[in-house]
């Protein structure tokens, strides 16, 4: 028995122990939503690949600390900073003032604009008139969905999605006559994705920067005063360095 | 907090979610009734294909269902091109078929049970009174099976309700997608996914009542 007891007692200081030489470098956990493809992916081995994870495990290189990252849904991730389940999160986050009053955002590291898709036998246009009692489908939650209501209002019939795939998933199977969303990740998908690709073309952009925002940033809590500034700083250098280009045309250059 | 100005839009998504409840329910139990027949008929031909409807509609998860109705229907040109697309194309008409279907599986299963609990004495002494086989049924049987079912029926109708919280998935504003919509605008999850879980308790209260004043008035419970 007690030589149990003395095992047990080992066991228990070598796991210990090697929790807190683990411990000894940092280790920031971000949250995205990985079904974003191309800034945030789950690859064929289930690991979160992407623009903007690239970004980020850069950002921690030059940080000095580790960083995991985890799936969550899109309209949780401030959220989730907020309560302290994430140090920070991404995944096409655009800086906007409304969401400035939640969170803390980084410096932007890349722009996008919105585009519409639809099928090319619907009798569609992005004019008021055009758009008049038409489904639309967008992402719960997106800068999108804001926009769609201000610009459109009560004309369309607005559908929210749990995630942009789903969107598309519901234009492919004729729930909605057109899906607003990211340009880059809607012409991924028309690249790689949609089947009978000739079927749907981009009917629309918009590049609003009152609405869209002001780039894509990285959210910590508010206040996170040390987190931000050495974000920021990071960042920094891989603009200076042309890091950040190399990965961007490495995900966008087509 | 302007907790208020989301007052009637909470409304607006309780009304939707007790059309949702009460219209599979109707579509879901008069569906059953049938398919409790069919399958105590007797005869092969109308006891197998429902057997295989409640094992499928049992068997597989109310989400998947779902979504199978929902994003699958698109796949069949004859439907897109059909009057039945009217149906398939709105979520609404998706979420009814999808919870009507699985409120009649499982309630034919609940009948059915109940049926066979029926003590076989009434039913005999219904017969050596020379009732024919629908008077049988439409005296004795069904009043009976029901009577015995209504408890577990009460279970059927609460779950049906919080099943409705899955046509938030494919876009319906009912309360929990009404919920979903208005924290992804203010980041407050906490007290607004409180108040829609108050609202579901309160209408499972409503339903727990009225339950058991059913129950009580038809001797269900002594």
């Amino acid at each position: 028995m007690k030589k149990f007891f003395s095992i047990v007692f080992l066991l228990t200081i070598c796991l210990f122990g090697a929790q807190i030489i683990h411990a000894d470098k940092k280790t920031l956990k971000f949250g995205t939503e990985a079904a974003y493809p191309p800034f945030e992916y789950f690859d064929d081995s289930r690991t979160i690949q992407g623009f903007e994870v690239d970004v980020v495990k850069e950002i921690c290189k030059r940080m000095k600390v580790n960083c995991t990252f985890e799936d969550q849904i899109f309209d949780s991730l401030i959220t989730n900073v907020q309560l302290d389940i994430d140090d920070a999160a991404f995944g096409a986050i655009s800086i906007t003032e409304a969401r400035k009053k939640d969170v803390d955002f980084s410096e932007p590291y890349f722009f996008d604009t919105g585009s519409f898709v639809a099928n090319k036998a619907t009798k569609i246009n992005i004019s008021p008139q055009g758009m008049q009692g038409k489904s639309i489908g967008v992402h719960l939650g997106t800068i999108y969905q804001e926009y769609l209501e201000s610009l459109y209002g009560d004309t369309i019939k607005l559908h929210t999605y749990d995630s942009s795939q789903q969107s598309l998933s519901a234009l492919l199977a004729g729930k909605v006559d057109a899906v607003m969303g990211d340009t880059s990740v809607i012409k991924w998908w028309l690249k790689e994705k949609a089947p009978g690709r000739g079927n749907y073309h981009i009917i629309g952009t918009f590049s609003d920067r009152n609405v869209l925002g002001n780039g894509y940033g990285i959210i910590v809590k508010r206040g996170n005063k040390e987190l931000l500034q050495s974000l920021n700083n990071a960042l920094k250098t891989m603009k200076a360095d042309g890091a950040l280009k190399r990965l961007q045309q490495k995900y966008f250059s087509q | 907090m302007q907790f208020q100005q989301y007052i009637p839009q909470f409304w607006q998504a309780t009304i939707l979610t007790i059309e949702l409840m009460s219209l599979s329910l109707f579509i879901g139990f008069c569906l059953s009734i049938v398919m409790t027949l069919c399958r105590v008929s007797g005869k092969f031909y109308l006891k197998f294909p429902v057997e295989a409807f409640v094992f499928f509609i049992r068997g597989t998860p109310l989400l998947v269902q779902i979504f199978i109705i929902y994003y699958g229907s698109g796949q069949f040109e004859w439907l897109r091109t059909s009057f039945l697309w009217v149906l398939f194309k709105e979520p609404f008409g998706c979420a009814i078929i999808a919870l009507s279907l699985n409120t009649c599986a499982y309630t034919t299963e609940l009948f059915y049970g109940a049926i066979h609990s029926i003590p076989k004495g009434e039913i005999q002494a219904g017969r050596a009174l020379g009732m024919s086989h629908a008077l049988l049924l439409r005296r004795i049987i069904l009043p009976r099976a029901l009577r015995i079912a209504l408890p577990a029926y009460s279970n059927e109708v609460i779950m049906v309700l919080k099943s409705t919280s899955l046509a938030s998935t494919i876009t319906l504003l009912e309360l929990t997608g009404m919920t979903r919509q208005i924290v992804s605008a203010t980041y407050e999850a906490i007290p607004f996914f409180l108040f829609a879980g108050a609202i579901y308790l309160i209408l499972n209260g409503l339903i727990i009542g009225s339950f058991r004043m059913i129950e009580k008035r038809l001797h269900v419970i002594i």
